[in-house]
């Protein structure tokens, strides 16, 4: 089996994604558990202030602390893992060979989380880079780019190198392109860090590298592992390949040209929002087309959607990001735009693509992957089915308290109201959405229990290359 | 390799793509917002700020390297800009913008910026997210020093249903230094 370049020293195909799917699943744990103690700070603000124990802890849990850590633990931590996992598993899979360093793929996933904890503690002590979303400070960035991003893109790239197939299936090519594309985008992000950048072109970069950290690598590669995901367990081939490229080269061609769009407020030339404002809305373009494909793909298979746990999380991923383009695509018009700008919300819709489209649809891949690996059976049907409702309840209700929260902040910027009588209108909805937070909360622990029990304790499959459907029943 | 699709068309397409689509946003942006010259605001905030960004000099960005002023012989660092770091490092622009907006904010948070005012600041922190009231022009609405040390103290103590964590857990210097950034924001 083995090739020439390959290096395996003694690890098992699927160890490094194994580590990687695990490691994902305890930041996801982590990441949530600081949102929803982040959002009980906007609750009830002086909660934990002057309580004896806290001691210097009460600095480090100050909500303008806590805020940065869980953005930087469930962007960097859930949902790149749990990418560079889904690659490490996939490539080798898509390209018939195995993953060219499993060594590698262990140190890299190693590096990476000792990486974030030190990136979490720097947070957590004050050292923040003060740009939103590339809040590590520089000597970190270099780290991300080299030991996290570089070592991962390196395996990568050398597995597809040394595959054993003729063409390259579009879930590849999106994992490459994405690896190079989060590079530059990093990259760009961290040039303020770097180098004397400054006033607007600096916060135009920055927005540029918040914008495409969502644009150039998490919608991308969300899409491609649904293009894995849900042929594989449908057993249906893909609808079309054309549809494919037309979402490729949509999102490589203009999915980051609206990075301005974030600074419709600010004295930017109108020129740079007028082009961010079109061509933000061609972003419908590459979402239409993949949405179009993967509900294609489904034809005559929609009964296995209440069967089959990572089906039912895929797809749903896949089905929000209806709702989540269009009002992508609309609320960043300046017509739409000055209404909402900086409202609840935005943060509404911040979650709506991370969780309900991209976290959605690695969840679904990390059942299928992770009974797949230990070929195991998943422990817990009716855990898996508690966690799918208690995240799609608990989404549902923080997106729906956020927005009106939202409209009412977004109302009283029209009717003048007193800023602290907005302030205290959504006081109530800042409660329901920590309630609605705590279940989303609750999910992921009973995911990441219900994973532990199928790597230990789930029954194991005999028949190699049993069809998808075996592993839940 | 011999006989497999080398994929060398798509490669290039790709690398002309998507360098083309970043010339055509960050370097021509880029240039663009390069060239403006900077105003006397600009100018003002460069001598009180120096860079406020995170360095090694300052790992805890408790505004050791910030540029120095003297006062009855005494030097020390410009609380001005003492104060920017500490709003930088305790993320109060996780709530506050310091942006008015074009659109609408005339009458409650002042006059928008020129975009002439942002030269040689850095990081802006202008804010994406408004749970509280713009800072810009806080300065011309609560120039009190008295005011802005008690409520950063003590937020419910001036405004009772303020969501806004007390900060009392920062040292006196430190509150001083974040009061006077307030008020220096005319
Ligand atoms: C959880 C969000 C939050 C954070 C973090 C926060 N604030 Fe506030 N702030 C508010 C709210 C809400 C108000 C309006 C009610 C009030 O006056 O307390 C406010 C009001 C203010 C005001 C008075 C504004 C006016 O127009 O009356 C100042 C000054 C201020 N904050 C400074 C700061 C500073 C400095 C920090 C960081 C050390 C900070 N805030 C962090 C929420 C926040
Ligand atoms: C994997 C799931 C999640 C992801 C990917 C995620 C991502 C994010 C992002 C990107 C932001 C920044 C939003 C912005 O700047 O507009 C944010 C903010 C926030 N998130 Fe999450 N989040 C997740 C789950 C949760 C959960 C379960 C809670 C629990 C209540 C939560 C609470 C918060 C809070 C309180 C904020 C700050 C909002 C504010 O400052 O007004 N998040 N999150």
């Amino acid at each position: 089996m083995s090739t020439a370049t390959a290096t395996y020293e003694g690890l098992k195909p699927g160890t490094a994604a194994k580590h990687a799917f695990f490691s994902a699943v305890v930041w996801l744990c982590i990441g949530t558990s600081f949102g929803f103690f982040t959002s009980l700070r906007i609750a009830w603000p002086d909660l934990l202030n002057g309580v004896e124990v806290m001691g210097p802890l009460t600095s480090a849990f100050a909500f303008g602390r806590v805020r940065p850590l869980h953005i930087t633990i469930v962007i960097f931590g859930w949902i790149s893992i749990a990418f560079v996992a889904a690659m490490y598993y996939m490539t080798p899979a898509l390209c018939n060979c195995r993953l060219w360093s499993e060594k590698l793929g262990v140190w890299n996933i190693w590096l990476w989380n000792v990486g974030l904890v030190v990136g979490g503690l720097s947070l957590i002590m004050g050292a923040n880079s003060g740009r939103e979303y590339q809040e590590l400070i520089w000597p970190l960035d270099i780290y991300v780019l080299t030991a996290i991003l570089g070592l991962a893109s390196i395996n990568v790239f050398m597995t597809v190198l040394q595959r054993r197939t003729q063409g390259i299936y579009i879930t590849v090519w999106f994992f490459m392109a994405a690896l190079i594309m989060l590079f530059m985008t990093y990259f760009v992000g961290a040039i303020p860090d770097l180098f004397p950048v400054t006033g607007l072109n600096e916060a135009y970069m920055v927005w540029w590298h918040a914008h495409n950290v969502l644009g150039l690598w998490i919608t991308p590669v969300s899409a491609a592992i649904a293009y894995y995901v849900i042929p594989k367990i449908t057993g249906n081939v893909l609808y079309s390949h054309k549809i494919g490229h037309l979402h490729f080269w949509t999102i490589v061609a203009f999915y980051s040209t609206p990075g301005a769009h974030h600074l419709m407020g600010a004295p930017l030339p109108e020129w740079m929002k007028s082009f961010a404002s079109v061509s933000g809305v061609m972003i419908l373009i590459p979402s239409l087309a993949f949405i179009t494909n993967m509900v294609l793909t489904v034809q005559g298979k929609w009964n296995m959607f209440s069967s089959n746990v990572s089906l039912q999380f895929a797809l749903t991923g896949t089905l929000m990001a209806v709702p989540l383009n269009f009002q992508g695509a609309f609320q960043q018009t300046r017509a739409i735009n000055w209404y909402i700008h900086g409202t609840h919300w935005i943060v509404a819709h911040a979650h709506f693509a991370l969780l309900g489209f991209s976290t959605f649809i690695e969840i679904g891949a990390t059942y299928y992957a992770i009974a797949k690996l230990f070929n195991r059976k998943i422990y817990s049907q009716s855990l898996a089915t508690t966690h799918y409702w208690l995240t799609t309840i608990g989404f549902v209700g923080f997106w729906t308290t956020l927005t009106l929260a939202g409209l009412i902040q977004a109302s009283g910027k029209v009717y003048n109201t007193t800023f602290i009588d907005v302030v205290y209108a959504t006081h109530p909805y800042m409660v329901g959405r920590s309630l609605f937070g705590l279940t989303i909360v609750l999910g992921q622990w009973i995911f990441l229990y219900n994973m532990y029990k199928t790597a230990t304790a789930g029954e194991p499959v005999t028949e190699k290359n049993a069809p998808a459907t075996v592993y839940y029943t | 390799m011999g006989g497999y699709k080398e994929y060398k068309i798509g490669v290039i397409m790709f690398l002309v793509v998507f360098a083309a689509s970043m010339f055509m946003t960050i370097g021509l942006g880029g240039v663009y917002l390069a060239k403006i010259p900077a105003t006397q605001l600009a100018l003002s905030k460069q001598v009180h700020y120096g860079s406020s960004a995170w360095s090694i000099k300052d790992p805890l960005m408790k505004g050791l390297n910030q540029p120095m002023v003297t006062k009855r012989g005494k030097s020390f660092n410009d609380p001005v800009g003492v104060g920017k770091k500490i709003f930088i490092r305790e993320g109060c622009w996780h709530c506050h913008t310091l942006l008015p907006e074009q659109s609408m904010d005339w009458e409650y948070f002042g006059a928008p910026p020129l975009a002439g005012d942002f030269v040689g600041e850095s990081p802006t922190v202008i804010g994406s997210d408004r749970k509280a009231p713009d800072l810009m022009h806080i300065g011309s609405r609560m120039p009190s020093v008295a005011w802005h040390l008690q409520h950063h103290k003590d937020p419910r103590s001036v405004q009772n249903k303020s969501i806004m964590q007390s900060f009392d857990f920062l040292d006196k210097k430190e509150l001083k230094a974040l009061a006077k950034y307030m008020v220096s924001l005319k």
